[in-house]
């Protein structure tokens, strides 16, 4: 899975060494449109629909990749 | 009468300076505004805009993306946000993230993309309630315009380096000055 978001985040952002704890905002100095924009690649990626609201509570990749797993993924699809 | 908003720019955007960018930002606006200085100190709410605590009539907004970290101080509330261009799947995130009266106009505008999202950020600093499910239930285009909407708030979209896009938000007609920041805060607080 941290592959896997290794990827699309490069691909969204040209951001790479990216780990468990990398955070979104302190370390890869992203800001919210890029946020969105990372999310909407989850999105395509996993086909699932993440609300806006839960968008805020995943701080580092870690955190993402937990509520991925929440939502019934593990591998990719 | 216009009302004065200060916009500070710093080519240095890593995230652990923009707290002591804001505070050199705040001193500046001090001495340019014959307002005595303070050990000002940052609260930052779970919900609602950020506030100075021994302060809370200064209002802000800071932003950053690229390589460019900008922040606004008025008296006023404010709302600013910058963009940088890239390419993206506009309509993709606009048919989620806009308005249906934002996506018309993004079809009918496709280069428009980072005005409209930079103008829709700007007015949700403006109010402090931030990018959430109901960011697309309003909408910026009005008129076939990004302009005055919303009951009164203007948009203004400022000349700033080529490939961003900056919007500013506020409910009143600006006196805009724009300023560089060239000391660079070394220590994060």
């Amino acid at each position: 899975m941290l592959e896997l978001m290794q990827k699309i985040i490069f691909q969204v952002t040209g951001k790479s060494d990216i780990t468990y704890d990398t955070d979104f905002i302190q370390d890869l100095a992203l800001n919210s449109f890029d946020i969105m924009n990372i999310i909407s690649a989850f999105e395509d990626q996993f086909d699932i629909s993440i609300p806006t609201r839960d968008v805020w509570k995943l701080h580092q990749v870690k955190d993402a990749i937990a509520y991925m797993r929440n939502r019934g993924i593990d591998s990719p699809s | 009468m216009a009302i004065p908003v200060s916009i500070y720019v710093s080519a240095n955007c890593r995230p652990h300076a923009s707290t002591n960018l804001l505070l050199a930002g705040v001193k500046k606006w001090c001495a340019s505004s014959g307002r005595a200085q303070a050990d000002f100190s940052l609260v930052r709410p779970e919900y609602g805009k950020p506030y100075f605590e021994n302060a809370p009539d200064i209002q802000f907004s800071v932003t950053h993306s690229g390589d460019f970290w900008l922040c606004a101080i008025s008296t006023q509330p404010v709302g600013l946000d910058l963009q940088q261009t890239q390419p993206v799947s506009t309509l993709k995130i606009a048919r989620r993230f806009f308005h249906p009266n934002e996506v018309e106009y993004l079809e009918a505008h496709p280069d428009a993309f980072f005005a409209v999202w930079a103008a829709k950020e700007s007015f949700v600093k403006l109010t402090g309630r931030g990018i959430d499910d109901d960011f697309s239930s309003f909408s910026v285009v009005s008129g076939g315009r990004i302009g005055q909407a919303l009951d009164g708030t203007q948009f203004r979209l400022l000349p700033f380096s080529p490939g961003y896009t900056l919007c500013l938000c506020c409910r009143f007609s600006a006196a805009i000055t724009i300023t560089e920041i060239t000391e660079i805060p070394n220590s994060p607080v």
